[in-house]
């Protein structure tokens, strides 16, 4: 059902003058029609794969192969099939929107009626008609944002490539440009590579995510899974909130759980298995739990199996969907949990209180390494 | 209050405009429709006569000969500027700062004192003549110094970073990502450079042209410094009768001409310069 377009095998990459590789063995494989992001922090790589991708660097090692043939290491910009859509749009200041959006069509000679009929086709689905005579500067974010779309896709590209696109406007015109980037992949029915750090905006827009980490995959999901299921804590931790347990001993259970004992508490978890390398020796039998997933345990029903705990509040936060609240559990265990602000009302809820709390063994991930 | 502060501020720049700019050219204008008094004064007669003797064969050819090495010492400038400004513009740091400071050093020094080192550097006592003496070579002095050779280094050398700044400003401004943009759309170097980088430096390629093509034009001190006799421009024909010959009229009637010729060289370099879209 599915067609990679894209495959990258084995991709490694170290600039000069730098020890640590950019791109460390990185394989990935896109399918055709969808809307891929890769998400991570600043200097994972994410950006540098992208370019490598378009063409501006290229690879140590491995191959990036299109339509199952690869692309020559070597080959530019201009001979690849993929366009960009750079992170301040680098839009040419003394062209107008129309000019600008012509740029590739004239670039390869495609004779002047056909480069008016498809920019108008382009000013159309970008909603920019009427704009096509000014000039970028005179322009708000968001058009600008659309010109630079307009004058990638004019090219007909097999593939569309964004780098954080949205970085530079202001919230509200990120979001209403989240909607229309996404509406018009899905009119398009084109592959886009969309490069951000930024998670919620990777979950607003994506069919898939791939966790970029110190050039490496850490893992490659839907955003659903990739926030229930995290791989590894790497990927926990930057997706959404998290509260770290550090356990001090997990014993296998009865049915999908672990027993994990943590400052004298005991909790059942699901245990997610990690390579344990060196480098993430640390990470090993750590337990998560998002704030979202822990309750009040006052006036529910609780099935059995569940984690019920006891503590103090210290701080409680009014954020007007929900109220955040931390918890002293015990000495070294802090929680933090998001409780609706009409059950914190209910029931009285302040700072000094002693509160029972429960949550799902099955939304406590227990990150465990390879030897028990 | 505010209206009268505004009105103020901008009647001073006017002021300064007439006084020191209109003013004297206009006084210029008339006193190049007088006559050379007797003994070196001006008499004050309405009278063409000097313009007519500007027609002269001997006068236009200095003219001429003023505007080539003004052009040519442009085309050098912009020749060797554009490189050096963009080199500089792509540096960071403190190798920036060096650069900068290297462009900026020249003007440390007064120009007589550079002008004169670099007279004495190929003069027949100077380090060049000097070296080509030791390796054996025979040649005559006049080769290396007091020639028009000499005398347009001299030119390029010193009007050199009057182009850099306003380039190096312009390259500073480009952004890279646009020559990247380019690539990606499959535009060739050629297209890059003439449809999305000349565009954007034009402005500053005219101004930093007018900054060396109206001095140079104009310039007496480095081709009487490094000319000798046998070099004579614009600037050194007008000093020359204003100074040596106390020939005030005519040599205001020159100064005339030649602000009209580069009157109509800015104008031409502006409307060159212009940002079209």
């Amino acid at each position: 059902m599915f067609t990679p377009v894209l495959q990258i095998r084995n991709l490694s990459k170290t600039f000069v003058n730098h020890e640590k590789p950019v791109l460390d063995g990185l394989n990935l494989t896109i399918q055709k029609g969808e809307f891929f992001s890769l998400l991570g922090p600043s200097g994972c790589g994410k950006t540098t794969l992208l370019r490598m991708i378009a063409g501006f660097e290229h690879q140590d090692q491995g191959e990036i192969i299109l339509d199952g043939v690869p692309l020559s290491r070597d080959s530019s910009p201009r001979e690849r099939p993929f366009n960009i859509v750079f992170q301040k749009y680098a839009l040419f200041p003394h062209m107008s929107v129309f000019d600008n959006i012509a740029f590739g069509l004239r670039a390869k000679k495609v004779p002047e009626t056909q480069v008016k009929t498809q920019v108008h086709e382009m000013l159309q689905l970008t909603k920019l008609v009427g704009f096509e005579s000014r000039l970028p500067t005179t322009l708000s974010g968001g058009q600008a944002q659309r010109v630079a779309v307009a004058r990638a896709l004019v090219n007909k590209p097999r593939i569309l490539l964004l780098d954080e696109p949205l970085s530079a406007l202001d919230l509200k015109m990120r979001a209403h440009m989240q909607k229309e980037i996404r509406d018009l992949q899905q009119q398009l029915g084109l592959t886009f590579i969309y490069v951000t750090h930024d998670q919620e905006e990777a979950f607003a827009l994506s069919d898939r995510i791939a966790v970029m980490n110190e050039g490496r995959i850490e893992q490659v999901d839907q955003p659903l899974a990739l926030y229930d299921e995290p791989k590894s804590l790497f990927v926990a931790r930057f997706v959404g909130n998290i509260t770290e347990i550090p356990t001090q001993q997990i014993t296998e259970s009865e049915g999908p759980f672990v027993q994990i004992l943590s400052h004298g508490l005991q909790l059942k978890g699901k245990p997610q298995k990690i390579q344990k390398t060196q480098k993430n020796a640390e990470l090993a039998n750590m337990a998560i739990i998002r704030p979202e997933r822990i309750d009040l345990e006052i006036g529910r029903e609780v099935p059995p199996y569940y984690n019920r705990l006891k503590g103090k509040v210290v701080r409680s936060v009014f954020r007007g969907t929900y109220v955040e609240i931390e918890i002293q559990i015990s000495d070294g265990l802090r929680l933090q949990a998001l409780i609706p602000p009409h059950e914190v009302e209910k029931n009285k809820i302040k700072e000094g209180d002693l509160i029972p709390l429960c949550f799902d063994p099955e939304d406590t991930i227990v990150f465990m390494g390879d030897q028990i | 209050m505010r209206t009268a502060r505004v009105g103020l501020s901008a009647w001073i720049p006017l002021i300064w405009f007439f006084t020191f700019l209109v003013g004297p050219i206009l006084y210029l204008v008339v006193l190049s429709l007088a006559k050379k008094g007797l003994y070196g004064g001006v008499d004050w007669v309405f009278q063409f006569s000097n313009y007519e003797r500007v027609a002269n064969q001997l006068y236009l050819e200095i003219f001429l000969r003023s505007f080539q090495m003004a052009l040519l010492t442009t085309l050098f400038v912009l020749i060797l500027g554009v490189p050096l400004a963009w080199s500089i513009a792509t540096l960071k740091g403190a190798w920036k700062k060096i650069c900068l400071f290297l462009v900026l050093a020249p003007f440390l020094m007064n120009l007589v004192v550079r002008v004169y080192s670099l007279k004495y550097l190929f003069s027949y006592d100077g380090p060049v003549q000097f070296l080509v003496r030791v390796f054996g070579f025979q040649l005559d002095q006049y080769q290396l110094s007091q020639n028009q050779y000499l005398v347009f280094w001299g030119m390029v050398t010193t009007y050199l970073p009057f182009a850099v700044f306003p380039l190096l400003v312009a390259f500073e401004k480009l952004n890279y990502d646009q020559i990247e943009a380019c690539e990606d759309m499959g535009a060739s170097s050629m297209m890059t450079l003439w449809k999305v980088i000349l565009p954007q430096v034009r402005p500053a390629l005219a101004s930093g042209s007018l900054m060396v093509l109206v001095p140079s034009f104009g310039e007496f001190l480095i081709p009487d410094m490094l000319g000798g006799a046998k070099t004579m421009l614009a600037g050194n024909l007008i000093t020359e009768q204003f100074l040596k010959n106390r020939d005030w009229p005519f040599g205001a009637s020159l100064s005339v001409i030649l602000i009209l010729l580069l009157g109509l060289c800015a104008y031409f370099i502006h409307r060159w310069g212009r940002i079209r879209v």
